[in-house]
């Protein structure tokens, strides 16, 4: 992540770890909506009534052939702690990025909810061997009446940097809120910055036709982004499929998800 | 009349308080200068009382009491309700009205604690998140930082903890010391000449008090200790921490911006590294208190190392309506400072005198005594009257201010100034307020060549006047006009400001527009749209236009969402690219 020079590949990182449909609905920073893929970028989904789950989803940036990237998540609760753990990794076998998260969550009071993740990096580049980096994410998640949610967070606050050379890994603070004015409408509005550019304005909306299937639309705001995407429930599978079209590039990304939940 | 001799320094407007509709806290401060302004801890204070509190006790007195801009028989007020049986009764007719702007809107379910973030956008996002909450025998305080720009998710990062073991208070984390009059150690804002000066420049440092501001460099950092003997108050604390700032001679210069941005922000950064260990001894006597300070300083930056004792002698007596403090302190360096004021109070009369006398290159620890040119090294000796009384239908306000440098610099004259200002406040009907006020202010030059404008002095009038009309209990209109001229080189400033609050259910919005005429350096100062806990103003140095909005929505009785969005044109054409300001603000409590 540290070896792409951002002004020559905007975007680059934008829908890494992120679950496909919320990809879909304007590369929301957070999950909204239950989906363990959603794991991946928003620990306080984490809950005690949340049902265990697994998820696996592959992207493919910019739909170039060796840019694929895969994660695999799983989250539930174990001795009455939300925990979920998640591995994604990226490149290809002469450099390879490798992320490990471990996730938590606590209900701090009956309407916020803190969730936190300790996060490993894992660099891997051929001939010139490997570097690791610890970061922590902290989310902060309020239901602040029954139709609206508000959501922040910040990815390694603790300011890590990998390598000899110490090149700081990116910090991030992302949030924004989440409106469902009725159980088949969610719509969110949201912002991402990497502490380094200029903040990302997103916005998203996911619509139900049916109460298995969901068709999310959205735009992301500095790069210009425009994304699509569905998903369909299935028993107890979810699949998921978003595309995001960068307008500057001309190019598209597109990811697909999985998930599995055990019903209690 | 009692009210306004009681009433708070720097208020520019009584009325909020006059009129039954309580608008809240944001109108509270919206009343003050906008030229000067109050510090934030002040803003924390008040949004603490709303949250921890529904009504007045001891612990919440206690906590209004460190409100900076509350006269000193207000703060005696505060502090008795403990010793007194209908605790809840307040004569203060100011008091009375600042408990009803807290806690008028009451919430359905006490709170222990709130949760604030708020996004600032300027030229890129300002991010402040704030965390306090109070447990059964402890109080806890956190705030987080990140000024636009800065590279660091947190920039800067304050703490707190507050608590009682065995009769001692004591504070962790980030504190304030307030002693005296300002000689040693005060709050982070100065005390300038003002309406209601004569009642701020009489309050004393009621000790230690847990610091929640997000100004980065006027905390202590390390323990405080407040113990109570049966002969006297002790308070002691240590700190040691690390600041923006400079060694200068035999002074230290603390950086305010906070900014950490430039190449030169950057390499001062925590450059300065700082040991303050600071007791106070308050013994009771008549009538009275006496204290005696003893502060000790150490500062190291590179090579350069500075150390500074200080002692100070605190007095305040009152005996029926005649009240006289004072404070006098001396430095390791011989450098002495004074300051003594009394006030004489009537029912329907009131008159405060001061005068101070700030040697060059005096220097406490944290000092921010009155004094209106901030120059160290020149020093300032000055005095101040203020008369305020009560001619049917109207209040009255007249202050004068004299002051003058002790030193001035190689080659210039030593500089003399006055400030005198009138202020008449009146109600024309149960629903319409108008306040008119006017400053005059002239310096003399340090300089005088052969230009003949060079021969006349600086001198600025201000004038003010404020219309405010409560339509209904829903929505208020104000209107404000303001003139700032030179009347010798007869250049003149105009704005003119119409606001509209609108109330309805859960939503409330709030409306601003303003228009500048401004020539040369006649610059004009009005509000800013704020959010709660804000206090922002608007500086004009250029003529235009400015137009602004904020809406609030109480989400549900546990969470409010604040949003504000301003639009400014410097041009009177509106031929130029506006400039677009917003913020964002979630307040949620626990």
């Amino acid at each position: 992540m540290v070896f792409f020079y951002a002004e020559l590949c905007l975007g680059a990182f934008e829908s890494k770890n992120s679950s496909p449909i919320h990809s879909a609905m304007g590369a929301a920073p957070f999950s909204a909506i239950q989906s363990s893929t959603g794991l991946l970028n928003d620990p306080t989904i984490l809950s005690p009534n949340l049902p265990f789950r697994f998820s696996g989803s592959r992207t493919n940036l910019f739909g170039i052939k060796g840019l694929q990237e895969f994660s695999f998540s799983m989250g539930g609760v174990v001795k009455n702690r939300p925990l979920g753990i998640s591995v994604a990794s990226f490149g290809n076998s002469h450099y390879s990025e490798t992320t490990i998260n471990w996730f938590t969550a606590k209900q701090i009071s009956p309407t916020i909810r803190l969730g936190m993740s300790l996060n490993i990096y894992q660099l891997q580049i051929e001939s010139y061997g490997m570097a690791n980096a610890i970061g922590g994410k902290v989310s902060l998640r309020a239901t602040l009446n029954p139709t609206v949610e508000s959501i922040i967070s910040m990815t390694n606050i603790n300011n890590p940097t990998i390598g000899e050379i110490k090149e700081p890994l990116p910090q991030e603070i992302s949030g924004g809120l989440i409106i469902s004015p009725n159980p088949n409408v969610i719509g969110q509005i949201s912002f991402k910055q990497d502490l380094e550019y200029n903040i990302s304005p997103r916005f998203g909306l996911l619509v139900k036709p049916h109460t298995q299937v969901g068709l999310a639309i959205g735009k992301v705001h500095n790069p210009s982004i425009t994304t699509g995407g569905f998903f369909i429930d299935f028993k107890s599978f979810k699949i998921e499929f978003g595309c995001l079209s960068y307008a500057e590039l001309g190019l598209i990304t597109y990811q697909t998800g999985v998930s599995y939940s055990i019903r209690p | 009349m009692q009210n306004w001799a009681s009433s708070p320094i720097k208020l520019a407007s009584h009325t909020l308080f006059v009129l039954s509709v309580a608008w809240g806290q944001s109108e509270f401060i919206e009343s003050f200068d906008p030229e000067k302004s109050l510090p934030e801890s002040d803003l924390i204070i008040l949004k603490n009382a709303d949250i921890f509190y529904r009504e007045l006790t001891p612990e919440s007195a206690e906590l209004l009491a460190q409100l900076s801009f509350i006269s000193e028989s207000d703060v005696r007020e505060l502090l008795d309700i403990e010793n007194r049986v209908d605790s809840l009764k307040i004569t203060s007719p100011f008091l009375q009205k600042l408990i009803q702007s807290i806690w008028a809107d009451q919430k359905a379910s006490p709170v222990s604690g709130m949760i604030t973030q708020r996004m600032n956008r300027t030229e890129d996002i300002q991010y402040r998140w704030a965390f306090d909450k109070k447990f059964d025998n402890y109080q806890l305080g956190v705030l987080g930082e990140r000024d636009a720009g800065e590279l660091s998710a947190v920039d800067y990062s304050a703490f707190y903890l507050k608590s009682r073991w065995r009769q001692i208070d004591f504070i962790l984390g980030n504190y304030q010391f307030l002693t005296g009059h300002g000689l040693v150690s005060w709050r982070s804002m100065p005390l300038k000449s003002d309406f209601g000066a004569s009642n701020s420049v009489m309050r004393v440092g009621k000790g230690i008090q847990p610091y929640r501001s997000g100004h980065e460099s006027w905390a202590l950092r390390g323990i405080a200790l407040r113990k109570e003997f049966e002969f006297g108050l002790l308070f002691t604390g240590f700190s040691s921490r690390k600041l923006d700032g400079t060694i200068k001679g035999n002074s230290v210069s603390i950086s305010h911006s906070g900014l950490h941005q430039s190449e030169s922000q950057l390499e001062k950064k925590n450059n300065l590294s700082e040991i303050i260990f600071l007791n106070q001894y308050t013994h009771p006597i008549r009538h009275g208190n006496l204290s005696i300070v003893l502060g000790l300083g150490e500062w190291e930056q590179n090579a350069s190392r500075l150390s500074n004792q200080i002692l100070s002698f605190v007095g305040q007596f009152q005996k029926e309506f005649i009240s006289v403090s004072g404070e006098s302190s001396v430095n390791t360096f011989g450098n002495s400072a004074y300051i003594f004021s009394s006030k004489m109070k009537w029912d329907s009369f009131q008159y405060g005198l001061s005068t101070r006398w700030i040697e060059p290159n005096y220097f406490g620890l944290r000092d921010n005594v009155f004094r209106n040119w901030n120059s160290l090294e020149l020093g300032e000796a000055g005095i101040l009257h203020e008369i305020r009384f009560k001619l049917k239908p109207a209040f009255i306000t007249v202050y004068s201010d004299q002051f003058k440098r002790l030193k001035s610099a190689i080659g210039h004259f030593t500089q003399t100034g006055s400030e005198t200002g009138l202020k008449v406040d009146t109600k024309l009907t149960p629903t319409h307020q108008i306040t008119f006020q006017t400053k005059w202010q002239e310096n003399t030059s340090h300089s005088y060549d052969y230009t003949i404008s060079d021969y006349n002095p600086t001198s600025s009038i201000r004038t003010k006047i404020h219309l405010k009309w409560h339509r209904s209990k829903r929505n208020t209109v104000q209107c404000q006009l303001q003139q700032r001229n030179h009347p010798i080189h007869q250049i003149k400033s105009y704005g003119l400001q119409f606001r509209n609050q609108l109330r309805q259910d859960r939503w409330k919005l709030n409306q601003f527009w303003m228009s500048t005429i401004i020539q040369d350096d006649q610059w004009l100062y009005f509000w800013d749209l704020t959010l709660p806990g804000e206090m922002r103003s608007k500086v004009f140095t250029n003529s235009g236009h400015f137009m602004g909005c904020s809406i609030s929505y109480d989400a549900s009785q546990l969470s409010e969402i604040h949003f504000r969005i301003s639009s400014h044109w410097p041009q009177l054409d509106f031929e130029v690219v506006p400039i677009v300001r917003s913020a964002i603000q979630i307040n949620l409590f626990i």
